[in-house]
């Protein structure tokens, strides 16, 4: 016997699984894994992975979150509005005086270091 | 720096040799990408330049890529870096397109999809834009969209007056099934858009296959 048509149409649509994380360490260990144990590769159909808002801003301050990929391409000057608050190559050249624009460091306050209290 | 033994674990390892430099580069390259929180799909940020009426060559010309990124922590890593979306010129505009598809109508994987429009004022734009991105990695149109259909891309496009986000779906059919557009006025209660519709990109006038 084969499956109703609707009951077909039912498993032909991506189960969405909503799976709250409160921690990264909640999460598996590789990457074939969602949270909550479903194999992607295996899963008939595939099971999407959702991701609360909360959740993802939450790992924006993550020390590997602020660190730039080290081949981060540099976006062109001539996409940039006028003066923003970056080293600029050539600055505007006005009265002739070339202005050097400060490396301006983001500061890594102490809070990405974890507290060894024991 | 303080190392004053020779640790007889490394002494194997020459450094003056640069196939040691650049393996442990490519190592530390694919920690910083694969350590996080795994995304759906991988997704990629493009930037480009419109000249308006380009043809699709011309188009591509100006599209520049930025990177793919893997996982949450690699999503905010790029954005953390990259100029915010109000300090880039009128007519840049930055995407976010799954796996590493071209922010292009042409594409065969968009051929057959369109936008809805999300028309901002100036003051919104970056927490606009922000939320998308946010939304569209964490999958959170998944629900609001028809089966079949899918949510492939995010673009903020910088003009004159209103800047424009948009929402890239690859079925335009399925559209009027989805529930896009309130899940965006969910997502930001308090913005006030000043318009929102879809548009299939076939109906652009500038479409080069299909054109009507």
């Amino acid at each position: 016997m084969s499956a109703s048509p609707i009951a077909r149409q039912a498993t032909q649509s991506i189960p969405v699984r909503r799976v709250m994380l409160s921690d990264a360490s909640q999460l598996p260990n590789d990457y074939s894994t969602t949270p909550g144990g479903t194999l992607y590769s295996t899963t008939p159909g595939g099971t999407r992975v959702v991701y609360e808002r909360n959740f993802l801003l939450q790992l924006r301050n993550s020390p590997l979150s602020r660190t730039p990929p080290s081949n981060l391409p540099n976006i062109p000057e001539s996409l940039l509005k006028g003066s923003v608050d970056r080293p600029i190559i050539s600055p505007p050249k006005e009265n002739g005086a070339i202005k050097t624009v400060p490396v301006k460091k983001d500061a890594n306050p102490d809070e990405e270091q974890f507290e060894m209290d024991m | 720096m303080a190392a004053t033994m020779t640790d007889p674990v490394d002494s194997s390892c020459d450094f003056s040799k640069s196939p040691v430099f650049s393996s442990a580069a490519i190592n530390k390259m694919e920690n910083q990408e694969s350590d996080g929180v795994p995304l759906q799909t991988p997704w990629t940020f493009w930037l480009d330049r419109c000249v308006h009426g380009s043809s699709a060559d011309e188009f591509q010309a100006n599209l520049k890529k930025i990177y793919t990124v893997r996982t949450a922590q690699g999503f905010w890593a790029v954005f953390n870096n990259i100029p915010a979306a109000n300090e880039i010129n009128v007519r840049a505009s930055y995407h976010l397109m799954r796996e590493v598809h071209k922010p292009l109508w042409e594409e065969p994987y968009n051929r057959y999809g369109g936008t809805w429009r999300i028309k901002c004022q100036k003051r919104d734009t970056t927490k606009v834009w922000r939320e998308m991105l946010v939304a569209a990695i964490g999958e959170q149109f998944s629900d609001a969209i028809a089966d079949g259909d899918e949510i492939c891309g995010v673009t903020v496009s910088i003009r004159e007056r209103e800047d424009l986000v948009q929402i890239w779906n690859i079925n335009a059919d399925l559209s009027d099934k989805a529930t896009v557009i309130p899940r965006v006025h969910r997502l930001l209660p308090d913005v006030d858009f000043p318009a929102i519709f879809y548009k299939r990109h076939d109906t652009h006038q500038a479409f080069e296959k299909g054109r009507r």
